[in-house]
């Protein structure tokens, strides 16, 4: 057993240096070629079946190494390249073999190639967590309803399994996920409803308001927190007067994601209402309501100095670091 | 004759002190077996998961989780400007570095003041009504050019104090906990965070630990990797490795990681600050946390998971003298100690399932009593010649069985790692490891 240890380790050595000879020249002149043709997205002939000749492994990474920071005209050409390299048709095969390992690495090529014959509804019900995984990448390129309906589901479900990878690609997938998220939105709660909000947030479209109002009095503490800070960005008075109502929320995490909304929104006039936070009993609490206040301009920073001469301790401490703050001395011209 | 009854006393009791050990070596080796079987599969599965995965996607994405990067840092002023330009090249998007310099008595705080031009910051953001209670903080640092590096300068109370200080100031949701004398890999982080993307149910991951000496460091980075020459650390590289790519993916598999290393391990922060975060009074404070949230989630009820990966990895130093080396493991012995009789309560407890049953009892058994076991076979052994009663040519195959299986063992690691992650890449350094 020992000889065959040391047999192994040594050949895989032997076989290492001998690949990286071949193929360390390969990966060189292929970047050099792609990049000269990345500049007026053409290419001479013989580098074209250059590039076709190279083994397709070397292929790939040449490819994928550079397709996941390239966009428009550039990608584009670059995906009919590899098409035509005939790097579609190797994923297209690998994700259709029994073997999940092949299956895999065929799905991930075609995630980077960004198309391909993928039944992504069938990926996305796999019980395994890395095809879920998977699917949900390449459902980036596949937003159907049926698609986008599952990805909520995944997003939001009781399941524990792949929700990063879910609403990932709903925000990717950008305003096509809007309305199907505003209806489900506005027929699901509590537990069911804060993975699809927090997509919501990043997309912060005026569609999720009427949900937004209707969630922001849901009887769990975390869903209003996320309405809160979903109306920050979303706006208007409807949201604006919710928000000074979440202000006073039992629950700190929502008093804190409201005033942070509240300083998102710039809306200035609810500056008494944030400062009355200066004093909260809960620290995030507090911190959001300085940063709040920061954020609102000169009416919040008028509440900022006033607490400098007050009684309580906190707000003087935590007005004073505001102020000293290189931006907010800026802001005011010049600090006291 | 008495005499000879008390020899007969004598050579039965050692004859079935003969015995156990046997019984001992044969059943801790068929769970090495297994450990080694389960290690390769976890290998295997990791692999063919991780491969190609892009995660460049992780970068560019708004959901990304926050995580604050842990270091206390206590008289470590001749490696503190490495470890945190290191710290500030990771391949993160949403990272917050936190060095605590625990009552440093060189010049750490100078050097990371005049190097990063920190800038002291109010003590309001700290005053949380769940702090965790740690000795008191005297100072906090904000860098000018970098503002996502914070000092906690505090006085002295140890690394677990340390920690709670970093927690106290941490905003991330995830926290990773760090010696500031480690070195990590550009992408560690991104991989590491792979199982908590993945399962809401995961509570700390782990990731491996090389050893960095001999290592050319540049700009906080380790650029090249030979095996080193001195005899204890290129020792430690194969006993590292062997903990690491065998003992704790094989774990993964056989009921979950007790130990996740202080020096490198990524933790869910509302679940480590919800159990009261580090424990001052505790020897090796990273196994008893780790001990803690599990057993405080068998005891809710609450589904978790505790993951080691091998492919996130960092470089630390480790001790090239007997001396400093006997103290470490005598640190480490005494910390696994007063873990397990602290939870004692776990073992053979099937409330506490693969934890109580399986993980608790093979800490107990082998990685406490190994050493109490050994040393009692070798004065059976002795008092076995002085009695005449030892069978010569069975207990030198016995040695030869018990030292070609480690040896046996050592070199399928050194195999996996070879076929995965051949990070000694020379064939000078391989000679020196396989030797």
């Amino acid at each position: 057993v020992l000889a065959s240890a040391v047999f192994v380790i040594f050949t895989h050595a032997f076989w290492l240096r001998a690949r990286d000879k071949q193929v360390r020249p390969q990966l060189a002149w292929g970047r050099q070629t792609l990049a000269g043709g990345l500049v007026d997205l053409t290419l001479p002939e013989e580098d074209r079946q250059g590039l076709r000749r190279l083994p397709i492994p070397v292929q790939v990474q040449l490819f994928t190494d550079v397709l996941y920071s390239l966009g428009g005209a550039q990608r584009t050409w670059l995906l009919e390249l590899a098409k035509e390299n005939g790097l579609l048709a190797w994923a297209e095969a690998r994700s259709g073999s029994c073997l999940s390992w092949r299956r895999l690495q065929g799905l991930r090529l075609l995630a980077a190639l960004g198309s391909g014959n993928i039944d992504v509804l069938s990926l996305l019900a796999n019980p395994r967590t890395e095809f879920q995984s998977q699917g949900a990448e390449l459902a980036v390129d596949h937003p159907t309803p049926g698609v986008i309906d599952a990805l909520l589901a995944m997003a939001s479900g009781a399941s524990s399994v792949a929700r990063f990878a879910a609403q990932d690609s709903l925000l990717r997938m950008g305003n096509v996920v809007v309305e199907p998220l505003a209806t489900y939105l506005s027929t699901h709660s509590g537990a069911e409803a804060v993975g699809a909000l927090e997509v919501a947030v990043g997309l912060a479209d005026p569609q999720f308001l009427a949900a937004s109002l209707r969630l922001s009095q849901d009887g769990s503490p975390r869903v209003r927190a996320v309405t809160a800070a979903l109306l920050g960005p979303l706006g208007g008075r409807e949201a604006v007067e919710e928000l000074r109502r979440l202000l006073n929320d039992a629950v700190p995490d929502v008093r804190s994601a409201a005033a942070s909304a509240m300083g998102r929104l710039n809306h200035w006039p609810a500056a008494p209402a944030v400062a009355k936070l200066m004093v909260d009993t809960d620290w995030t609490v507090r911190k959001q309501a300085v940063l709040a206040l920061d954020a609102l301009g000169a009416p919040g920073k008028v509440f900022l100095r006033r607490s400098l001469s007050g009684g309580s301790a906190l707000p003087v401490t935590a007005s004073r670091h505001e102020l000293d703050h290189p931006r907010a001395v800026e802001a005011v011209g010049g600090g006291e | 004759m008495p005499s000879e009854m008390i020899s007969e006393i004598v050579s039965r009791v050692l004859i079935l002190a003969q015995w156990a050990t046997l019984i001992y070596f044969l059943t801790i080796n068929s769970f090495y077996v297994l450990m080694l079987a389960a290690a390769r599969w976890e290998l295997w599965k990791h692999n063919s998961q991780a491969q190609q995965s892009s995660m460049l996607r992780l970068l560019g994405s708004k959901v990304a989780p926050s995580i604050s990067v842990l270091a206390p840092a206590f008289n470590e002023a001749a490696t503190i400007t490495d470890s945190v330009k290191g710290l500030l090249a990771l391949y993160y998007p949403n990272l917050e570095i936190i060095v605590i310099n625990d009552g440093s008595s060189d010049a750490t705080l100078e050097i990371l003041i005049q190097e990063f031009d920190l800038e002291p910051i109010e003590n309001v953001y700290q005053r949380r009504q769940d702090a965790l209670q740690t000795k008191a903080v005297v100072g906090r640092y904000r860098s000018r050019n970098h503002p996502n590096f914070v000092v906690v300068d505090k006085v002295n109370g140890g690394k677990a104090d340390a920690l709670n200080a970093g927690l106290n100031q941490a905003s991330g949701q995830l926290v990773c906990a760090v010696d500031a004398d480690t070195l990590i890999e550009p992408d560690a982080m991104q991989r590491m965070v792979r199982p908590f993307l993945a399962r809401d149910d995961v509570l700390a991951v782990g990731g491996t630990i090389r050893v960095a000496n001999g290592c050319t460091v540049r700009g906080g980075r380790v650029v090249a990797t030979p095996v080193p020459h001195h005899f204890l650390a290129g020792f430690q590289v194969l006993e590292y490795l062997r903990a690491f790519l065998f003992g704790r993916l094989g774990w993964n598999r056989l009921g979950g990681n007790l130990v996740i290393s202080g020096a490198f391990g990524l933790f869910r922060s509302e679940a480590v600050v919800d159990i009261g975060g580090y424990a001052h009074d505790a020897i090796g404070e990273d196994m008893e946390l780790i001990m803690r949230l599990r057993t405080r989630s068998y005891e809710r009820k609450v589904c978790h998971r505790v993951e080691f990966i091998p492919d996130p990895m960092a470089w630390t130093q480790v001790p090239e003298s007997l001396r400093a080396l006997g103290g470490q493991r005598d640190r480490w012995h005494r910390g696994l100690a007063e873990v397990l009789w602290r939870y004692r309560r776990a073992l053979l407890n099937p409330r506490y399932g693969a934890l109580g049953m399986v993980v608790f009892p093979y800490f107990l058994f082998v990685e406490l009593l190994a050493p109490a076991v050994e040393a009692l076979g070798l004065l059976v052994i002795i008092a076995g010649f002085a009695l005449g009663i030892v069978n010569l040519p069975f207990a030198s195959l016995f040695l030869l069985v018990a030292y070609g299986y480690g040896l046996i063992l050592t070199a399928s690691t050194l195999v996996m790692e070879e076929v995965n992650y051949h990070r000694h890449d020379g064939f000078k350094d391989r000679l020196l490891l396989v030797t």
